[in-house]
């Protein structure tokens, strides 16, 4: 079954047992879910259970945050093996982590940290893209991250950095437009001539969320995955899908989690865009 | 790589007790790293609120975050998976000067890390009673029961199985008694049936129960928890870890 065309909902636990009960449904909820990786690396349970329900009958995306596929010091093996034993089960249509980091000596952040775009930078991500494929047996896709600060020393850009990440691993680019408006915002760079830059064949799946004004610091937007899709991004998604084609869309909100139709609502906006 | 390790542990010097550690090296530093010292700080608060409901009721929302910012810097997570941060919570409370006004405190955490624990635990087929009939008290006595995967017992001085309850999210505080807080209640935690059950149980169930985890039979359990209280009903007890999934069935 061709997703291209499809747009689908972040599975988060507070739908879970819906979602389960609803499994034995002739209708689907959704064309497909996303499930972050890390809430069902679990030995056993009624959460696992639920998951089992729901892969039973949907395509499921392991979207993956702790893999920390920026880490200087490279993958946490144990953390490999778990996650590649979740996708051996689970069998998902896509495999996705982000451009960050989260881990330093033995310490996790539970937060996607910024890298630097050096020469080094890539030599690491690189080698912990290709070892992650090794250990999935699979191709993964590298998320476009949301940025609050910038590096007073770069080699490229982000742009730049994904192509020579793509050409070394063959690895696909998760395109989150929300995470490029902020940091567009945040970093004062311009989104339309950001993605002119990513050759479309690259882009296999389109992430929309929503952010939120920091409430401290008036020049910045924080990726809060609480709230709708804002216009600008939508807009950004419709003239990012009228000029490189139809992928893969997901409405992914995290916090402040709305009921179901909320999420769908959005989505059937996404999917209108997708079927033009 | 070298140098983008360097970098790694300047973050988090900057992201601990360095502000300036990242200056130089990211634009306008010490402003933009709040962002992220707040999506840490703000996360892991949430998460341990998520997984101590009954204790951050007991001390109160702002105590519970300073409670929390001092365990982060203590013990910050050295695990991939958030679900496993909180496990040295309870040990941590006990040092803290509020736990001399609250000592039941720890004992409060372990039962709620022991539900959390409970949750996620590997799944086994229950124990069926009707197995064990087999009309031969002397192999009855020498059997060896399997706990359940998802069973934990917190044994304490305090009422923690009260003091759990009436701090529960719909229990109302005009409906609290006034404790006894020289009566010791002992904990189980069991998921029988995807649920978890906490229930109160005396001290001689949970020398039981504890006897069964560290291997010995049955018979050696139930006389155990005759030595505790000569008054111990047997059957009544066992009954009830029947109902509610202490024992799973053998491998």
């Amino acid at each position: 079954m061709s997703l291209s065309r499809a747009c689908g909902i972040g599975l988060r636990t507070a739908h879970l047992a819906q979602l389960a009960a609803e499994a034995k449904d002739a209708s689907l909820t959704a064309p497909w879910l996303e499930i972050h990786t890390e809430n069902f690396l679990i030995d056993g349970g009624p959460r696992l259970a639920m998951l089992n329900a729901v892969a039973a009958r949907y395509p499921i995306s392991c979207h993956s945050v702790a893999l920390s596929l920026g880490s200087a010091q490279g993958l946490d093996k144990r953390h490999l093996a778990r996650v590649a034993d979740l996708i051996a089960r689970i069998k998902p249509a896509f495999v996705s982590d982000h451009l960050s980091w989260s881990a330093v000596d033995g310490i996790h952040l539970n937060d996607l940290l910024p890298l630097p775009y050096t020469e080094a930078a890539l030599n690491t991500v690189a080698r912990n893209v290709l070892e992650a494929q090794e250990a999935f047996d699979r191709r993964i896709l590298v998320e476009t991250p949301s940025r609050y600060l910038t590096f007073e020393n770069a080699d490229m850009d982000e742009p730049e950095f994904f192509k020579r990440l793509v050409a070394r691993t063959g690895c696909g680019i998760l395109l989150d437009l929300n995470n490029i408006h902020v940091s567009a915002f945040n970093l004062g760079f311009n989104a339309e001539d950001y993605l002119r830059k990513i050759p479309p064949q690259m882009i296999e799946e389109i992430h929309l969320a929503g952010y939120a004004p920091s409430p401290v610091h008036s020049d910045l937007l924080i990726d809060t995955h609480s709230r709708p899709v804002a216009g600008d991004v939508w807009a950004l998604y419709e003239r990012t899908i009228a000029r490189i084609g139809p992928r893969p869309t997901l409405i992914e909100w995290d916090n402040d989690v709305p009921a179901l139709d909320v999420l769908t609502a959005e989505m059937r906006r996404a999917q209108r865009v997708l079927s033009l | 790589m070298s140098d983008l390790v360097d970098l790694q542990r300047q973050f988090l010097r900057a992201l601990n007790e360095d502000a300036g550690a990242l200056d130089g090296v990211v634009v306008d530093a010490a402003r933009r790293m709040t962002v992220h010292k707040t999506t840490i700080e703000g996360g892991l608060l949430n998460t341990l609120a998520n997984g101590f409901p009954a204790l951050r009721r007991v001390v109160g929302g702002p105590v519970f975050a300073s409670l929390v910012s001092e365990f982060i810097a203590t013990a910050p997570p050295r695990h991939p998976l958030l679900s496993t941060y909180g496990g040295g919570f309870a040990a941590f409370v006990a040092t803290q000067p509020i736990a001399a006004s609250l000592p039941y405190l720890q004992d409060l955490a372990r039962v709620e890390w022991a539900r959390q624990d409970s949750y996620l635990a590997a799944d086994a087929a229950l124990l069926d009673p009707g197995s064990l009939n087999t009309g031969d008290p002397d192999s009855l006595s020498r059997l060896t029961l399997r706990l359940h995967p998802a069973t934990r017992v917190i044994t304490s001085p305090f009422p923690v199985h009260t003091i759990w309850r009436l701090n529960q999210a719909d229990v109302d505080d005009k409906d609290i008694p006034a404790l006894d807080m020289k009566v010791a209640e002992h904990v189980i935690v069991t998921r029988p049936h995807g649920e978890v059950v906490t229930r109160a149980i005396s001290l001689a169930d949970a020398a039981l129960v504890t006897a069964v985890m560290g291997g010995a039979s049955l018979g050696a359990a139930v006389e155990g928890a005759f030595a505790v209280a000569p008054d111990f009903d047997v059957t009544q007890v066992l009954a009830g870890h029947f109902a509610n999934g202490t024992f799973a069935s053998p491998c």
